[in-house]
């Protein structure tokens, strides 16, 4: 559990690469002012930028949070304050209940993982030197350090003939991935990530987000991302915290944003196809129905085995366990249907165009239940 | 006196006629993974006929009609000029022969030219193998020449007589070793190892014939045997001089360029004041030394600091060295990836580990270059301490000026040529290794 408590954090104006950076606290695309928008865009203001203005935020274990916002919103100086790579003015970061001040920042470092935009590999050193950087750190013994480097490629799907290729031998997407293990070679509960696919194409960025729920759904780390692309956190988090000029404006579940965006901003910023990108990563089995009776959405039958009596007559393909709402509208606009039979944990079911609907939906059913299992 | 880069270029196959664009491309190909020569850019070309033509005019006219030898009747009387035919009759007839069998040569492989670009890669190949390897074999042609020459005119001299090199003989051989370069291109992506196999011939002909003792009848050689053992003393002081003074400027230097690559503040004073060491004359910054240091080693006598000496030109050296030194720390720590840095730091190295890990690493090419740079311009310079009483190979320069010997002051320049270029090649190969070794990839 990593706390941050009214953290504020002010740039001198001229100096430092973050300062350099034009504060934008309009929303993204065009012309979608905000309803009490001061803008700040433009020039640093002379006294310095406020980077931070007082941010209260949980990041809970095991979970993958999401830092989003427009750039200058502060998602990476919130980001910094969690391995104290920067201090705050004023406030406090708490790991696991113990005042960040009181670690020394090295030892914090090295069992945080971290990854950054830049990858910042480095291009001296072969791929599997770059991965064992922070276990030599450590101390480990050579042995250990080769078996954890080939775990890890093994666990990113990098070929083992690539342990002695250098940066500049592997692609953007691959040299991501050794990013990726490099931070987790030391296996450190925490993972700092900044922007890590922000460099790639769609295609390959899109292939490692999956790659990287994945690994997630098997280590399980408490995550911190960011990122200030709606459809990456919406893909990856459980947990979004949208940002907006040094303010944290609203944080919750993908869905639970969609259903109450409270400000104007959020749902500007969200966009209008938000809910759309949702279908994606929310999984289809929790908006079925299993039981006999119609009406109790998400409710799981506890005699699930009459399931597929309801469907009796259609001649439909069963979605698959792991479906996800999006593939099974997709299905039900091919083939012209609104409801599919379903395969679900506890047996078969039937589910329904009109239960998506009620389910994303303010104060919906479809809100609680976690979607982990249709990104497997 | 060579300006200090900007960026440690990998200069070290840049001879005139050298398209740059060639040999970046093959850099380009040993990064992407590829060991071989370039990937189809680097075709083979024609001879150079700009490089060429002057080349061969010059050659002829420094063989033909200036002094290749000059015969003294001792080693400080203006002596009398002999051109090659007069010294070695058999000479002129063979090297001009063969310098119209080279032109023919390229001329030949010229004309192919057209075919080549129709789809014949090969056409007029064997004329330019031919035109090269005879231009290889010029600047040993002209060596030969000499031994035999020197021999001939020794036999006719009195005892205390003395052979002296003549300006033909130079111009000569510096004509030859520019036909190399107009005719290298015709290797393609090879020429930078063609123009090496080249030098290697020429200088391992020189050895040999040095080690045969062919040259022991020239004033040259007499002046080194009559003050071997000086000569060793003077040359070992003057590498100290070019070295010390230049590790001395790298471990100033390079904080120096690192905090400046960082920060304004420290970039503008310290530039300024390096530029400022850099412009004023050598002679005058000597001259601006002698009172301080001479009023320093009244001050703290057991320094054995004087006015003069070692104190003065090794101080003036360091000054030198520092601007090369501190511009290519500057320039390296600059193109130090932020992102190494900052994900070093991440990972949790301490700021010593940083440094030693990551940003000397990353930053060390641009440094060896910044120390190349210094250590050859101070093998030049550090003749001036010859001046001053310093020793050093300059004394023998300033020993010889003295004694109007043309050869001793001879023998001293030659000897820092020889003693800058081989420093100068010794680190590019190094800063080569290490550029490779940090910025393209390969298990190496």
């Amino acid at each position: 559990m990593i706390e941050v408590r009214e953290a504020t954090k002010r740039y001198p104006a001229p100096a430092g690469r973050a300062a350099a950076r034009p504060v934008r606290g309009g929303a993204r695309g065009a012309g979608a002012g905000p309803a009490g928008g001061a803008k700040a865009g433009g020039a640093p203001a002379p006294e310095g930028i406020l980077a931070l203005d007082g941010v209260t935020a949980a990041f809970a274990e095991g979970e993958l949070s999401v830092l989003l916002g427009p750039s200058g919103s502060g998602k990476s100086t919130l980001l910094r304050l969690l391995n104290r790579m920067i201090e705050p003015d004023s406030g406090l970061v708490l790991i696991d209940g113990r005042d960040s001040r009181e670690l020394d920042p090295v030892a914090l470092r090295r069992r945080t993982g971290y990854v950054i935009q830049g990858i910042g590999l480095f291009p001296h050193l072969s791929v599997a030197e770059n991965i064992a950087v922070v276990p030599r750190l450590l101390g480990w013994d050579s042995g250990r350090i080769r078996r954890r480097v080939g775990e890890l490629l093994e666990t990113l799907r990098l070929p083992p003939s690539y342990a002695a290729r250098r940066p500049r031998e592997l692609s953007g997407g691959e040299a991501q991935r050794v990013g990726v293990a490099r931070a987790l070679a030391a296996d450190p509960p925490v993972l700092l990530m900044d922007e890590p696919f922000g460099a790639l194409d769609a295609l390959t960025r899109e292939a490692l987000q999956a790659e990287f729920l994945r690994i997630q759904a098997e280590l399980g780390k408490t995550i911190v991302f960011v990122t200030h692309d709606v459809g990456e956190a919406v893909r990856l988090a459980d947990r979004i915290f949208l940002m907006r000029a040094g303010r944290l404006v609203r944080e919750g579940r993908p869905l639970e944003l969609l259903a109450d965006p409270g400000e104007a901003f959020v749902a500007d910023f969200l966009g209008r196809r938000f809910g759309i990108e949702l279908l994606g990563r929310e999984a289809a089995a929790p908006f079925a129905d299993f039981g006999q009776g119609v009406g109790a959405v998400g409710g799981r039958g506890a005699d699930g085995v009459g399931g597929g009596a309801a469907l009796a007559g259609t001649a439909a393909p069963t979605l698959p366990r792991g479906a996800s709402l999006g593939e099974a509208l997709a299905r039900m606009l091919a083939e012209g249907r609104t409801e599919l039979p379903i395969e679900g944990a506890e047996g078969s079911g039937v589910l329904r165009l009109d239960a998506i609907v009620r389910g994303f939906a303010p104060g919906g059913a479809g809100g609680k239940p976690r979607g982990r299992d249709a990104r497997n | 006196m060579r300006a200090p880069k900007a960026r440690p270029a990998r200069d070290g196959e840049d001879v005139a006629g050298q398209a740059s664009g060639r040999a970046r491309g093959r850099a380009q190909g040993q990064a992407a993974g590829g060991r071989g020569p370039g990937s189809g850019e680097a075709l083979p070309e024609g001879p150079d006929f700009l490089v060429l033509a002057p080349a061969l005019g010059s050659l002829a006219a420094a063989l033909g009609l200036l002094p290749f030898l000059v015969l003294r009747p001792n080693r400080v009387a203006s002596g009398t000029a002999l051109r090659l035919a007069e010294a070695e009759p058999a000479a002129p007839l063979l090297l001009g022969a063969a310098g119209l069998l080279l032109l023919a040569a390229a001329l030949a492989a010229a004309s192919a030219a057209g075919r080549r670009a129709s789809g014949e890669p090969r056409a007029g190949s064997a004329a330019a193998l031919a035109a090269f390897a005879l231009a290889a074999l010029f600047p040993p042609g002209i060596l030969l020449a000499l031994a035999l020459a020197a021999d001939r005119a020794a036999a006719g001299l009195p005892p205390a007589g003395r052979i002296s090199l003549g300006s033909g003989f130079w111009l000569g051989l510096a004509a030859a070793a520019a036909l190399v370069p107009g005719l290298a291109p015709a290797f393609g992506a090879r020429a930078g190892k063609a123009r090496r196999f080249a030098l290697l011939l020429g200088a391992l002909s020189l050895l040999g014939l040095l080690a045969a003792g062919a040259f022991d009848g020239l004033s040259l050689a007499k002046e080194l045997l009559l003050r071997r053992a000086t000569f060793r003393t003077e040359l070992a002081r003057h590498a100290a001089y070019a070295l010390f003074p230049s590790l001395a400027a790298l471990a100033v230097g390079l904080p120096l360029g690192r905090a400046a690559a960082r920060s304004k503040a420290w970039e503008r004073p310290l530039f300024l004041a390096a530029n400022a060491a850099q412009v004023v004359p050598t002679l005058a910054l000597l001259g601006l030394l002698v009172a301080p240091l001479a009023a320093l080693g009244r001050a703290l006598p057991f320094l054995g600091v004087r006015g003069v000496g070692w104190a003065p030109a090794s101080l003036a050296l360091f000054l030198y060295a520092l601007l090369p030194v501190a511009a290519n720390a500057r320039a390296g720590f600059r193109m130090v990836d932020p992102a190494a840095v900052d994900a070093g730091r991440g990972m949790g190295m301490g700021r010593a580990r940083l440094f030693f890990a990551v940003e000397l690493p990353l930053a060390s090419p641009a440094l060896v270059a910044g120390f190349r740079t210094a250590l050859a311009q101070n093998m030049g310079n550090a003749v001036l301490a010859g001046l001053i009483g310093g020793g050093g190979l300059g004394s023998l320069v300033f020993l010889g000026l003295a004694q109007a010997a043309p050869d001793l002051v001879l023998l001293g320049a030659l000897s820092v040529a020889a003693a800058a270029f081989a420093a100068d090649r010794l680190l590019a190969l190094a800063e080569r290794t290490l550029a490779r070794r940090v910025f393209s990839g390969g298990a190496a």
